[in-house]
């Protein structure tokens, strides 16, 4: 009975921490994001600013979920993310949350997400406004140079090389992309192992669906390590390059993950 | 070159360019299904289709290319084709 009604108790926090997020989308989208917008300063300054808002945003949104003890994050080497500049983030995607854990941590983040975030009519104005890259496929060779070029810049690059959530327990099957971006543009990576336990929000259960326990979502970040580390280049075709970096990339992730579920 | 030859210049190309399994080139692997190539890789078989033929090779001229016969028809066209 008691055991139920934490279940309730969860699955509606869970459905109040939804609501707020459109709610805060809304009432910060037509109060403060226009402020922001419109108080001086040039195009960089006003995606700073913006981006700086939507990781306060998230770390609100993450204490009021903690809070009301859905669940909790737990962050290990967190000294690395001072190395982030001019580097690329990769991390696995086991929920909604990822996205929102990273960009919390590192504000100044440029993200690749997906473009449906574009489309939503809740997120669309900060999407836009914060200058996040899209994940849609128009023209996947300028995409590819515009991470480059970014993370050349001296920006901290966040991607999920797995484009998608993933589904708990099934291998982890990385996409191309995130190699492409870091074998042709020479980069080094920051990996960040993300592991939920048990498993929430996930693709294939409805948001009232929670775990039978609040969930722990672990953070772990590790030591930058060029892509040359994963699969020494010499003078190998790039596209196969790319693909043995996908796969060291792959394997790397998976061995961390596997740590974690054999640990909870 | 004829067309066995085109096929085979072909064949070996891409085995080289993408470590792709010989045994799995055929003339009506699909490919972006059977052969697992991505739009980046079409940007880097272009490249070197260009340097095979030494003819221009435009990404237009890849329009609708879905097999890797299809792209032996567009190459024997630009071999064809006056310089």
């Amino acid at each position: 009975m008691l055991k139920k009604l934490a279940y309730g108790y969860r699955a509606l926090g869970t459905g109040f921490c939804f609501a707020g997020f459109g709610a805060g989308c809304v009432v910060v989208g037509l109060t403060l994001l226009p402020v922001i917008l419109l108080w001086p300063g040039n195009a960089t300054a006003r995606r700073r600013r913006v981006r700086r808002l939507v990781s306060l945003a998230f770390r609100v949104l993450l204490a009021a979920i903690r809070g009301l003890g859905l669940g909790r994050v737990e962050v290990e080497g967190r000294e690395w993310l001072q190395h982030a500049a001019g580097r690329l983030v990769l991390a696995t995607h086991p929920n909604y949350l990822d996205a929102v854990v990273l960009l919390s941590l590192l504000p100044m983040a440029d993200c690749v997400i997906k473009s449906g975030l574009w489309r939503n009519p809740f997120t669309r104005a900060f999407v836009i406004a914060a200058g996040y890259i899209s994940n849609s496929n128009e023209d996947p060779v300028a995409a590819i140079e515009t991470c480059i070029r970014a993370v050349h810049g001296g920006q901290t690059l966040v991607l999920f090389p797995e484009g998608t959530r993933s589904t708990p327990g099934a291998p982890l099957r990385f996409r191309r992309g995130a190699a492409q971006i870091a074998v042709r543009g020479d980069l080094e990576i920051l990996p960040v192992v993300m592991h939920c336990s048990p498993p929430a929000l996930l693709k294939t259960t409805r948001w009232y669906q929670v775990p039978e326990r609040a969930w722990v979502l672990h953070v772990k970040i590790f030591p930058p390590r060029c892509v040359s580390d994963f699969v020494p280049q010499v003078s190998l075709p790039p596209a196969i390059a790319v693909r043995r970096a996908t796969r060291a990339l792959q394997n790397f992730f998976q061995e961390q993950i596997t740590q974690y579920e054999h640990a909870y | 070159m004829d067309t066995q030859d085109v096929f085979q210049k072909l064949k070996s190309t891409l085995v080289e360019q993408f470590e792709l399994d010989p045994a799995k080139i055929v003339p009506e692997a699909r490919l972006y299904e059977d052969l697992d190539l991505d739009s980046i890789d079409a940007v880097d078989l272009v490249i070197k289709l260009q340097e095979i033929t030494g003819r221009k090779v435009s990404p237009e001229d890849f329009k609708g290319v879905r097999t890797v016969a299809d792209i032996q028809r567009v190459i024997e066209k630009l071999i064809a084709a006056p310089q």
